[in-house]
């Protein structure tokens, strides 16, 4: 080989070399830039999916939380549902009595009861309409007076009381009164009346 | 003299011959870069359509757990309910005679 054929030899292999280094780093780069891509399409579809479990497991346990307190709702509603059932009954009974002999126990015991509490020798009672007849003023004044320990005297009232039945005592002076109206008595009663009605009607509830 | 032109000649046309190639091999470098950006965002953007098909489909599968579950309490709350309404129900003279009692001055 001639001097010059080994100049234009090493000319050539030196330019094969460099292509084969050129295109050898064009794939080392390629192949980099793929893997890491892939790391990070890996990362961010995790990301997506991770997000996309939370709001699916946050709105499943918002709705089963929404579906709890509307379940909550309804035991409450048939719970107020039976209570008032029993308050309208019992109303309805009282309602009735009115007509039937034991009213003249029950008004006289209302009036006992409200005259004991007030302790006043001169007492007024005020009736519903066509009620004064019911009951003994005489018997009355006498178990009060035997309760209270002093003589007690009733008069009956002109007036009336727009009332189903029950009776308000008061005082002559009218500074104090016991309203014993039926109507009087469950709205001053409805609390303790509604915790009675609870406690009996569902009281295995655990 | 002519000889040594002739081999100074043929030095400068490898040389070129060379440069050629090595111009050729960027080039083709060049294309082997640009498709490997190409396929890096077509890759990303397959990851992300994937993964937002799955989330897509995650939440769309919510809509029948969520009947499930509601199904499922609401057969649960109306048991209860039953039993708590009849369980009331037995004891319903007892709470009218008490709450009468009471209310009429008896108790």
């Amino acid at each position: 080989m001639s001097g010059i054929e080994n100049i234009i030899e090493i000319i050539n292999a030196k330019t094969e070399a460099k292509e084969q280094e050129i295109i050898k780093e064009a794939e080392r780069h390629k192949r980099l830039k793929i893997e890491e891509v892939q790391r990070r399409a890996k990362d961010a579809a995790e990301i997506i999916t991770k997000k996309a479990e939370q709001q699916a497991k946050t709105e499943l346990s918002k709705y089963m939380a929404g579906a709890k307190l509307k379940a909550k709702y309804q035991m409450l509603d048939t719970k107020e549902a039976l209570i008032k059932d029993v308050l309208l009954t019992v109303r309805a009974r009282m309602e009735e009595i009115v007509e039937k002999a034991e009213y003249k126990k029950i008004l006289s015991n209302l009036i006992i009861d409200g005259s004991s509490a007030l302790n006043e020798e001169k007492l007024e009672l005020i009736f519903p309409k066509n009620h004064a007849s019911k009951v003994e003023i005489a018997e009355i004044e006498k178990a009060v007076s035997k309760k209270v320990g002093k003589k007690v005297n009733f008069t009956v009232s002109k007036d009336n009381v727009r009332s189903k039945g029950g009776v308000i005592i008061k005082a002559l002076d009218g500074t104090r009164w016991v309203d014993n109206t039926f109507e009087a008595r469950i709205e001053r009663l409805e609390n303790k009346v509604r915790d009675t009605i609870s406690e009996i009607l569902f009281s295995d509830e655990k | 003299m002519c000889a040594a032109h002739d081999d100074i000649d043929k030095i400068h046309e490898s040389e070129l011959a060379a440069r050629e190639k090595i111009e050729e091999a960027e080039k083709k470098a060049r294309q082997i870069r640009e498709s490997a950006d190409k396929e890096a965002k077509a890759l990303m953007a397959k990851a992300e359509h994937d993964a937002k098909q799955k989330a897509s489909k995650m939440l769309s599968e919510i809509e029948g757990k969520k009947s499930e579950v509601e199904k499922e309490i609401l057969s649960e709350t109306e048991k209860t309910i039953e039993n708590m309404r009849k369980c009331a129900l037995k004891k319903r003279e007892e709470a009218l005679d008490v709450v009468y009692k009471m209310l009429v001055g008896e108790a």
